[in-house]
């Protein structure tokens, strides 16, 4: 085991370099909906067992289901009314069980990445080739339904190992998402090619606050807010990124959906607002950040 | 290291959904249905009228609201009774106030134990449905067919003893179902039942022994969800349930209807703390000139479906 990830060098917060998004933005926002399905009797896993009740957890089951039967097109109205384009974390397989629901993420112009194959098979335990192989299927399953290339990740369940960062890199993905530590970008340490960190979040992401933290609909969107206010008032001084990662099972919920609308109206009220994709994100910061960041990262590491 | 065998092998990887008990379908592409009267809205309240046995086993899993405490929990026991006792009848005047008429889950064991309460709930006009046996008889995991043949038989059985009349409708305890709990439910000539949560209006399921409708009872806006488990106020769970009938009031219309899914478990809406919250969001509802408060039944004979008769056409 190690010690630490490996994969960033300390970078404070104070004294960065700054970064400048397109049209004087203060904040790149973007949207991730983790469009996912768990399957009914996945095979077991000796690290985690996919589901808390004896196999066929119907309760479970069926509440996720909920999200593509029902709260996938709920969301995406609510998206769509306010001309925010989402970036899908999604379990490949999904694209050979309903495309109908990726025809209408492509004819939105949202962005395709990979959540692995299912939510219900996890990295855990897996080898480099079997890692490999599973990031190839995302990348060809991804291509074959909407011509998109594969660049950016986030591990199914965020179940990847100490390798998956590495594998990553060298199978051409250009973000990870698997990691919490930072508003901004971040150069990625790997053994060979090159990755960037994009901000998600666990911190403003449905499940934690719906599922682990109980809060109801009006607290989801006061902490919403507040999260995009500090950002954008930081994001005068250098640009910041704000995620909200969502899940149709909850935020498609009728009682819930009202809580998206309101968030994204008042996040799209605000006009140095730079409404991006992952992709856009990463791209962007690697053409006109990524150098100057790792000159800095050397430089400050070094003194240390 | 390498992945458990078969962790590479997808054998449901392709269109539709990866179990074959019943198809794939976006409500957007549900079949239009009408309700009675040109109502755009079904109000389909439930109540659980479930009994907590207090030598409740730990497996297969305890479920909400169980014994969890070292035995004798009388805590938990007393609590969930209490449900049975005083909470329920705060509802059943709410509902006679306002209108409306429900459809109770009640368990076999409640049917044995307390045949005057489901009496009572009958004389209100709410319809009797079955509930499975008891808290302690889950339908989950390996339990062999025969066993749970006979949980069904005997809920069904204790029902009929007191009503007089065969339940349509089905709730298993904790919304658990084994692999061939539909099935099951199909043989015993049940029309319908409520524990897949995956949709806001009624589906098919195919099974071996005929079809059988999955009614929308929804766990995640449940009294027992937001007010017990997520431990929100009342008046978070009004302003929920309001939010929920809005929207799906907004995408309905006479000529496609929906289902508003309340469900209410005495034990905890029914405190004195909380009674006036469910009385308040009724009304609500109901002085909407859109709503239909409507039986599970009901609901089922208004979507037309081949097979199902209704009581009022067998009449005719």
């Amino acid at each position: 085991m190690l010690r630490d990830p490996g994969h960033y060098d300390y970078a404070p917060y104070r004294g960065r370099p700054k970064i400048r998004w397109p049209d004087g933005a203060r904040i790149a926002f973007w949207v991730a909906p983790n469009i996912e399905h768990y399957e009914l009797d996945p095979p077991n896993n000796p690290v985690r067992s996919p589901w808390l009740r004896p196999n066929p957890d119907v309760l479970n089951y069926s509440w996720r289901d909920y999200g593509n039967r029902v709260g996938f097109d709920r969301m995406a109205d609510v998206m769509a009314k306010h001309g925010v384009r989402g970036s899908v974390s999604l379990n490949v397989a999904l694209c050979d069980h309903f495309p109908d629901i990726i025809a209408r993420c492509t004819a939105l112009g949202w962005e395709l990445f990979s959540h692995g194959i299912y939510n219900t098979r996890y990295f855990y335990g897996l080898s480099e080739d079997e890692q490999r192989t599973a990031i190839r299927d995302s990348r060809e399953t991804i291509f074959s339904y909407s011509g998109q290339s594969l660049d950016g990740w986030l591990s199914p369940a965020i179940s990847n190992t100490d390798e998956t960062q590495h594998l990553l890199a060298e199978e051409g993905i250009l973000y990870t998402l698997d990691f919490t530590h930072d508003d901004q970008p971040m150069p990625f340490k790997v053994r060979m090619g090159r990755l960037v960190s994009v901000p998600y979040s666990l911190e403003v992401n449905d499940v934690p606050l719906f599922v682990q933290r109980n809060c109801s609909p009006d607290a989801y969107v006061d902490i919403l807010k507040a999260q995009f206010d500090q950002l954008y008032a930081e994001g005068e001084e250098t640009g910041t990124v704000m995620c909200i990662p969502l899940h149709p099972y909850l935020i498609g919920q009728p009682h819930r959906i009202g809580a998206l609308d309101q968030v994204l109206r008042y996040v799209t009220s605000h006009d140095r607002v730079w409404l991006a994709t992952g992709r856009e994100i990463a791209k962007w910061y690697i053409d006109h950040h990524y150098d100057e960041a790792t000159r800095w990262l050397a430089s400050i590491n070094q003194e240390a | 290291m390498a992945a458990p065998a078969g962790y590479f092998d997808y054998p449901h990887r392709g269109p539709g959904l990866d179990h074959n008990l019943f198809d794939m379908r976006y409500l957007k592409h549900a079949p239009p249905v009408q309700w009675p009267g040109g109502k755009s809205v079904a109000l389909f309240v439930t109540i659980g009228l479930d009994w907590f046995p207090l030598d409740m086993p730990a497996k297969p899993f305890v479920p909400t609201g169980g014994l969890a405490r070292a035995y004798p929990d009388i805590w938990n026991y007393t609590t969930r009774d209490y449900g049975n006792r005083v909470g329920i009848y705060r509802i059943l005047e709410v509902c006679a106030a306002l209108g409306v008429r429900t459809t109770a889950f009640v368990q076999g064991e409640i049917a044995r134990r307390y045949p005057r309460l489901v009496r009572d709930v009958m004389a209100d006009g709410h319809e009797i449905a079955a509930g499975g046996l008891d808290m302690g008889h889950l339908h989950a995991g390996a339990l062999d067919a025969e066993v749970e043949r006979g949980y069904i038989a005997a809920t069904l059985e204790a029902l009929a003893k007191v009503t007089g009349n065969r339940a349509r409708g089905w709730h298993s305890p904790a919304f658990a179902q084994t692999q061939r709990t539909p099935e099951l439910l199909a043989e015993a000539e049940l029309d319908y039942g409520g524990d897949w949560v995956n949709d806001d209006m009624p589906f098919t399921m195919r099974t071996a022994a005929g079809p059988l409708v999955a009614m929308p009872y929804q766990f995640e806006r449940s009294d027992i969800r937001i007010l017990f488990e997520q431990n929100q106020s009342i008046e978070q769970f009004e302003r929920q349930i309001i939010a929920a009938f809005e929207v799906l009031k907004a995408e309905s219309s006479p000529a496609s209807g929906r289902i508003m899914s309340l469900s209410l478990s005495p034990w905890v809406i029914g405190q004195p703390y909380r009674i006036r919250g469910l009385a308040r969001l009724l009304s609500t509802m109901m002085a909407d000139p859109a709503v239909w408060p409507a039986t599970g039944s009901e609901i089922v004979a208004a979507l037309r479906l081949p097979g199902h008769s209704t009581p009022s056409e067998a009449a005719e």
